[in-house]
């Protein structure tokens, strides 16, 4: 077996039993990066481990929008060209401080701000399971460089599902932990009230790892929620059978056939072969969650990229004349199409007081209305199963978002597992969970992801469901 | 204008003296090299997240309380949106929706009486960074400088109820204000640094009427003085326009001191809207009955209490314990002193006549009383002991420790100023006196009480003002006995 494509554990282990050295696994990615050009990778700094840990060795990727030190941070944006933080995330202490060797920055659509990675600036990005095609976004660059074996996981910010939406499209585990999780410090983002950090790892282990490197309260972040996480794979077994949500209809009424297909496999095997009990609940605020998520991420955005204005940093726009003329031209050159839509729409719902209380505060209610709705199913279900994309990368008919936004607007946990292929291309299902029950969500994925027998890797040919 | 009432309204800025910024552990202090003073956070760099500083909240709930203000138990900070170079994240942290402090009051007085002014709110917010323009405006200056060690230092805004109305009025309710922060001590409220900032609003109606008319907002007014002028002049120009049947235009104007007129700089008709919204990067906060009831004791005594509490443990005049009580330095001085010479009247006349005019002489900022309480016990002492009379004290002594910072006692060795007390050295001076003057001495013994002072000041030429002028009124008194 090649190092690269190996999962985070796998690695651990070859090391372990002196396989091979950090310096060959990190090398072994590189190498990687360099014979297949998915455009992951908007910038390589690799730095070896930097000593023993929990991660000691293991290549990870950022996203872009990662503040690491010294090195060139965009976010994907053309405005933040040439900037170059004097600080760095503090997640990115936490990677090196348990010994992981940071790879590179990876691509995402700007400021993450669309699933659609084609929407990406700087460079396109290609899904490993099939060039040409779309990984998905926003952190499409991420998944492409995890799925391709050019880094053993990586982490990136998810907003709505812009790390769950590539690891369905390209066959790996995405996940996103309870809101305040992990630190925010240092991660660009436009919406911080929808961010959470996210991961992407070839196995649930790998995330369970990775999660209680980074998992912690940060002093520099006001939302992050006390307490650390240990060993959250090795805790008892549920007493009693696990309950899982499922709302088939409304998914159809979302998704195409073969994806609803796919995640009904998921839980009809669990039903049988683990004994799962499936509920059948009702999710009728779906569409009401997607517009009311797009509208928060759309107000916060519009002040949040507000100071991008070329006075301090990044992209400058030359010979303006005057204050305004610096400020419109550094933005209206320094942004892209996509940005400028939603900041448009963002400064415009909260842009007088009859439009904040039409849209913005109305937003803010269906927020409420989503988060206690689910709130009141954690007494009937443990888990809330759904497919993690409506449709396969590629056809725009349904918002890619619509199933993951949901754990986003609640601050919730949630899982994507790989479960199958659709026409060649694998397809994932959703776990979303109460907040703080990452422990158990991973658990459960555990179970699920062994049932399901998934192979991560494209030359593995598997296609377990 | 005695047709018209003035109705005025007060926005005053305060710079907090915590140690650190609001949101990052930047220092505060004023005067060090330009942006020298700020990091990632105050600079808003991307990815990078206020921490609130528990101190700012604190000093904020003070001054609510020294207002009278109800303190609000779940409050948040919200985002007031705008672009201009000096606001790093082109929206300033601020507090929209849910002040920390609202509904208070401040007493002054008024006339013979009082009158109370009403606390419309103390909100928390960040302060923004300084421009220095290479012109007249932003907009035509050949270039701007920015300075961002002031950005995200914590400031209060206290805005007032429109009750003021004079500009007399508006001068005394600031010096009251200014005089309560300092003795909460949650601002050095210098307006000169600008770490005390006032903008009024200002509008004119029919003496009788309820009703509000078209305000005014002046802007740049750098000390109490100006805020009067500005007023009066502010009052006079409505009062013009309203009686020449010209309305009002509701705008912002600038306050030229040199020419002492205030300028039109912008309209008021199209009001800014700042999209604000609750700042999703800092938590709502909520405070502890328990909290609050902490700072609530830990509160110093106000000054009204003070006043009341100087008259009736002191046995002062309304008058002294008023002026005495009108800053911290000054009341602390006095009891001080008190403590080390306990003759509260007597020190009280000191510090109203001789000490004040060196605390005026330094104009509205004073920098405080310029000798120590120590000091001021021992030049009353060396008095009462007779060593120097009051007259040294006053014109020689007194404005020696001031300057050179010296005790009272190295000042009356250097200049030799100690009072002859002793009566065997002028035993020889007074018996010549009176030989020299038998006529004077003739009308003392038939009955002319008043021709002592003649004598005594004899005494004291020939000694040259060292003689204590009490024993030699004594000792002619017992040489003279009738």
């Amino acid at each position: 077996m090649t190092i690269a494509g190996m999962s985070v554990i796998e690695i651990l282990e070859g090391q372990g039993r002196g396989e091979f050295t950090p310096e060959e696994a990190l090398q072994a990615h590189l190498d990687k990066i360099e014979g297949e050009d998915v455009g992951a990778f908007l910038r390589l700094c690799p730095k070896t481990s930097s000593g023993p840990g929990l991660l000691q060795g293991v290549p990870v990727a950022l996203g872009d929008e990662i503040c690491m030190e010294g090195v060139e941070t965009t976010a994907g944006s053309r405005i933040l060209t040439g900037f170059v933080p004097p600080y760095q995330a503090a997640l990115v202490g936490k990677l090196q401080g348990a010994g992981a060797a940071l790879v590179g920055k990876t691509n995402l659509t700007e400021f993450g701000m669309s699933f659609d990675m084609d929407d990406a600036v700087f460079q396109r990005t290609q899904n490993p399971w099939r060039p040409g095609t779309n990984p998905g976004g926003a952190a499409g660059g991420a998944a492409a460089a995890v799925a391709a074996g050019q880094a053993a996981a990586a982490v990136a910010a998810d907003t709505g599902g812009d790390v769950r939406i590539p690891a369905s499209f390209c066959g790996l585990v995405g996940f996103v932990p309870t809101y305040g999780r992990v630190s925010r410090y240092g991660v660009i983002q436009h919406a911080p009230s929808l961010t959470q950090v996210g991961l992407l790892a070839r196995q649930v282990g790998d995330i369970a790892l990775l999660l209680e490197v980074l998992a912690g309260e940060d002093p520099q972040d006001a939302t992050t929620l006390p307490g650390t996480l240990s060993d959250l794979l090795a805790q008892a077994v549920e007493p009693k059978p696990l309950r899982i949500g499922i709302a088939p209809d409304i998914y159809r009424s979302f998704a195409g056939g073969d994806v609803c297909q796919a995640a009904a496999n998921v839980w009809q095997r669990a039903a049988e072969e683990l004994g799962w009990e499936l509920v059948e609940v009702d999710l009728p605020w779906l569409e009401l969650a997607q517009i009311a998520r797009r509208l928060i991420a759309a107000a916060e955005s519009s002040s949040t990229l507000a100071r991008y204005d070329g006075v301090r940093y990044g992209y400058r726009a030359e010979d303006a004349q005057d204050m305004r003329e610096l400020f419109s031209r550094t933005r209206a050159e320094g942004f892209g199409e996509v940005v400028k839509g939603e900041m448009l729409l963002g400064t415009y719902i909260l842009g007088d007081k009859a439009h904040y209380e039409a849209y913005y505060l109305q937003a803010l209610r269906a927020r409420s209305v989503v988060s206690k709705s689910l709130q009141d199913l954690w007494g009937e279900v443990d888990f809330v199963l759904t497919p993690t994309t409506p449709e396969l990368p590629g056809k725009r008919q349904a918002p890619p978002e619509i199933f993951t936004g949901p754990s986003n607007l609640a601050g919730l946990p949630a899982i994507s597992l790989p479960c199958g292929l659709v026409d060649g291309l694998p397809v994932g299902v959703q776990l979303v969970a109460p907040a703080g029950e990452e422990g158990r969500l991973l658990r459960a994925a555990h179970v699920l992801e062994r049932m399901i027998g998934f192979a991560s890797s494209r030359n593995g040919g598997g296609q377990g469901a | 204008m005695h047709d018209f009432e003035a109705v005025i309204g007060l926005e005053i800025h305060v710079e907090l003296s915590t140690d650190s910024k609001i949101f990052c552990s930047c220092p505060t202090a004023f005067g060090a090299e330009v942006n020298t003073q700020c990091c990632p956070i105050c600079l808003g760099l991307p990815g990078t997240l206020p921490a609130i500083n528990r101190k700012a909240l604190e000093y904020t709930v003070k001054a609510g309380l020294a207002l009278n203000c109800q303190i609000a138990r779940h409050t948040w900070f919200d985002r007031k949106n705008y672009f201009y170079p000096d606001l790093p994240k082109a929206y300033q942290v601020s507090q929209q929706d849910a002040p920390l402090c609202f509904d208070g009051y401040l007493e002054v007085p008024v006339g013979e009486g009082a009158k109370r002014v009403g606390i419309n709110r103390v909100h928390l917010e960040e302060e923004v960074g300084k421009s220095l323009h290479a012109g007249e405006t932003i907009i035509d200056a050949a270039y701007s400088l920015l300075d961002y060690n002031r950005a995200g230092i914590p400031l209060i805004e206290i805005v007032t109820e429109p009750d003021i109305r004079s500009a007399e009025e508006a001068q005394v309710f600031l010096e009251r204000l200014r005089n309560i922060l300092r003795y909460i001590d949650i601002s050095d409220c210098k307006m000169q640094e600008g770490s005390l900032r006032c903008d009024a609003n200002i509008s004119l109606r029919p003496k009788g009427s309820t009703e509000f008319g078209t305000k005014t907002e002046i802007k740049n007014l750098n000390s109490f003085r100006a805020v009067r002028r500005a007023l009066e002049y502010e009052i006079n120009r409505q009062a013009g326009l309203l009686r020449d049947g010209r309305p009002v235009e509701p705008e912002t104007r600038h306050w030229d001191e040199q020419k002492g007129v205030t300028i039109a700089m912008r309209s008021k008709r199209q009001a800014s809207y700042y999209r604000c919204f609750a700042d999703p990067d800092l938590v709502p906060i909520d405070l502890s009955d328990e909290w609050i009831g902490q700072i609530e004791g830990e509160l110093p005594e106000l000054p009204g209490a003070r006043r009341r509490r100087f008259i009736d443990e002191y046995g002062l005049p309304e008058y002294d314990a008023q002026v005495l009580t009108s800053s911290k330095e000054m009341a602390d001085f006095f009891e001080e002193v008190v403590q080390g010479y306990n003759d509260p009247k007597t020190v009280s006349n000191w510090i109203m006549t001789e000490i004040l005019r060196y605390v005026n002489e330094q104009g509205e900022e004073a920098e405080g009383i310029p000798l120590t309480a120590t000091g001021l016990v021992e030049l009353l002492q060396l008095i009462e002991g007779g060593v120097i009379n009051r007259n040294q004290a006053k014109e020689i002594v007194l404005p020696e420790m001031v300057a050179a910072g010296k005790s009272p006692r190295q000042i009356v060795k250097e200049k030799g100023l100690e009072q002859i007390s002793d009566t065997s050295q002028l035993e020889g001076i007074v018996a010549s006196v009176l030989e020299a003057n038998p006529d004077v001495v003739q009308d003392y013994l038939g009955g002319k009480d008043k021709v002592m002072g003649f004598l005594v000041g004899q005494v004291l030429k020939a000694t040259k003002g060292k003689a204590n002028p009490r024993l030699v009124n004594e000792m002619i008194r017992e040489k003279l006995k009738r």
